[in-house]
């Protein structure tokens, strides 16, 4: 219990508006939320529903137009660019559907960025690096870029680097959307087992309810409105 | 991020990137060796025209036959034997030149072209009449690469320019002894002059030197009893020119029996010569600016179109580097190394090639020079331009959310 009372990322009221000025369209509403440390959340809805848009805001990757995101304890709202940047850098690890891999970079390289940023030497970070992709049985392809390497092989890099700087959770958007279904199965095992045998916090972003199985902990969203429940 | 991180990819990226930098950095090369090849064309036209203007030394001047302030100076030109219509000089203008106090020697020329035969080829050549201590006030420009130079009472000889011995006979070159014929007379070649080799002086470099006398011969038929076509005179040390040249002038009017109004000669000095020809060259000096300028433009235009297009297919990296916490610095110092040292290699190639095109214009016969000052200003546009053009774009990029990125 004693836990469970200073969430990793809380969101109160987040409201996010497009549109120049005027809100012409509200992609999220009063989103509450609060995800602890050791949790595996699934936030399930259908394309458009604003569940993306809920993750930029988890992430700071996005500012909202209304509402708090607090980190660790830490308001963020008058954060400028690079205090969000370093919040990310530290305690946030992306996964995302495109992988987003830098494409002049080798799958070692790749990982080795967010440790880089953070001001790691070569040594360590390489060390490192070559450690994580190993256990995600990628040690035969440290050195491939990433157009050598399958949708599996990619995002399983992309997991990689999300685990580099050993962030307090990782934040996955439709991790599995580019894949085949076996391949993505073996990527949300990944997940399993980061979840259970390392005790990582996880929130994964997912339209698909075979996905959103494979978490713990079941959130609904649907017109920009979150929802409990399974 | 660390410095030597920073340095190290932003330099990866490049390498990374082989056909994209080499684009880029072939658009700087061109702006470039465009500007420094341009601009060592009007430099060299400058410093060639400087450089005759400063052997022409502060205590000569000379006097021609005509008005150059009532614009007489075109038709002098104009005319092939240097003979103007609107006035006379005189040997005995020469003598009471002499007469002068700070006048050191004057010395007395008549020129004109006539037929030259040598080895059975005949021409026409200029011809000037000078006298010889022409040689000795100006020695370093006719100083003689062979034999020597004639003395006054010399019959019957030549000094011959360089390109006179070496190009106008055809394959025939004319040495230290030869005999050639100037108007059916023979004479006897003492000396070959050094070859000048500036723009101004391809006339003294083609022309045949004989004694005044012998000049006067030579022309006699078309010049008046005791004319000359020009006097040139050297001051004393502790004398000032512009001074002395009212002296001159005050002597010529007084035996002419002009006014100042209606002079028919002018008085040279070099401060008037640099008067005269730097009001040319200023004009010469700001089209060259200008076009220098325009070619500033364009390369700064096409530099700045290669790094924002190469800037653009980053901005989804810019993305991704931001998504994983790069601040707003990290990314700036990047693509600030990145175009920076894209300027570098750009500028310092450019600025080889520059000299390069600069060489071969020169062997044509335009005169280049490429200045120390040029040099620094292209490499430091090169450098300069190709930071701003990949800053500026890079920047509004990082400024872009992560998500924004995404979308590129």
């Amino acid at each position: 219990m004693s836990k469970k009372e200073n969430p990793v990322i809380e969101l109160r009221d987040v409201q996010k508006c497009f549109g120049m000025g005027d809100c012409v369209f509200t992609a999220l509403k009063d989103a509450d939320l609060k995800v602890f440390d050791n949790d595996f959340i699934a936030v399930v809805g259908p394309s458009g529903s604003g569940k993306s848009t809920l993750l930029n805001m988890m992430g700071l990757l996005d500012e909202p137009t209304g509402g708090e995101i607090i980190i660790d304890g830490i308001k963020t709202a008058h954060m400028n660019s690079d205090q969000r940047a370093r919040v990310r850098r530290e305690r946030i690890g992306f996964v995302f559907q495109t992988f987003n891999l830098i494409q002049t970079l080798s799958s070692v390289e790749n990982v080795e960025v967010p440790m880089m940023i953070a001001g790691l030497s070569r040594e360590k970070r390489r060390k490192k690096a070559t450690k994580i992709l190993e256990d995600l049985g990628l040690g035969d392809k440290l050195d491939n870029l990433p157009s050598q390497l399958s949708g599996g092989q990619r995002q399983r890099v992309a997991i990689a680097r999300a685990l580099a700087n050993d962030p307090e959770v990782i934040l996955a958007d439709e991790p599995t959307g580019n894949l085949d279904s076996q391949t993505g199965k073996d990527v949300l095992d990944i997940f399993k087992k980061l979840h259970k045998e390392e005790g990582r916090t996880l929130v994964i972003i997912t339209h698909d309810e075979y996905v959103a199985r494979v978490a713990e902990k079941r959130l609904r969203i649907k017109d920009g409105v979150l929802h409990d429940g399974e | 991020m660390r410095l030597d991180d920073t340095i190290l990819y932003a330099v990866g990226s490049l390498r990374k990137r082989k056909l994209r930098s080499w684009l880029t950095i072939i658009g700087i090369i061109i702006g470039i060796t465009t500007i420094v090849s341009i601009v060592s064309i009007g430099d060299g036209l400058r410093k060639d025209i400087q450089d005759q203007l400063d052997q022409f030394g502060s205590n000569q001047m000379f006097v021609i036959p005509v008005n150059i302030e009532s614009g007489g100076l075109a038709s002098y030109v104009g005319t092939p034997t240097g003979r103007s219509s609107s006035g006379k000089l005189y040997e005995r203008d020469a003598e009471n030149i002499e007469g002068i106090p700070g006048v050191v020697s004057v010395s007395k020329a008549v020129y004109g072209r006539a037929n030259v035969e040598f080895k059975g080829k005949e021409i026409t050549a200029t011809i000037y009449g000078m006298d010889s201590n022409i040689f000795d006030i100006w020695e370093e420009m006719y100083y003689p690469v062979k034999g020597r130079v004639y003395s006054d009472n010399e019959k019957r000889v030549v000094y011959l320019g360089n390109d006179a011995a070496n190009l106008m006979f055809g394959k025939n070159k004319v040495d230290v002894g030869n005999k050639m014929e100037i108007n059916n007379e023979e004479y006897r070649v003492v000396g070959i002059m050094k070859k000048i080799g500036s723009s101004m002086s391809q006339s003294d470099d083609s022309a045949i030197y004989i004694p005044f006398d012998q000049g006067v011969e030579v022309f006699g038929s078309e010049l008046a009893k005791g004319e000359v076509s020009m006097i040139l005179i050297q001051i004393d040390e502790g004398y000032n020119a512009e001074e002395l040249k009212e002296s001159v002038e005050y002597e010529l009017m007084k035996s002419h029996k002009v006014s100042e109004d209606d002079k028919d000669f002018s008085v040279i000095t070099a401060e008037y010569m640099n008067e005269i020809i730097g009001s040319i060259l200023d004009i010469v000096s700001t089209f060259l600016l200008l076009i220098a300028m325009i070619a500033s433009v364009v390369s700064a235009i096409g530099i700045t179109n290669t790094m924002f297009m190469s800037v653009m297919e980053k901005v989804k990296e810019i993305g991704v580097l931001k998504a994983v916490g790069a601040s707003d610095w990290d990314l700036q110092m990047i693509f600030l190394i990145e175009s920076g040292t894209m300027g570098l290699i750009g500028g310092l190639i450019g600025i080889l090639l520059g000299y390069g095109v600069a060489y071969v214009v020169s062997t044509f016969g335009i005169v280049t020079y490429v200045s120390l000052q040029l040099t620094v200003f292209a490499l430091l546009f090169a450098v300069g331009v190709g930071i701003a053009a990949g800053v500026f774009p890079a920047r509004r990029a990082a400024k872009l959310s992560p998500i924004e990125a995404f979308r590129y």
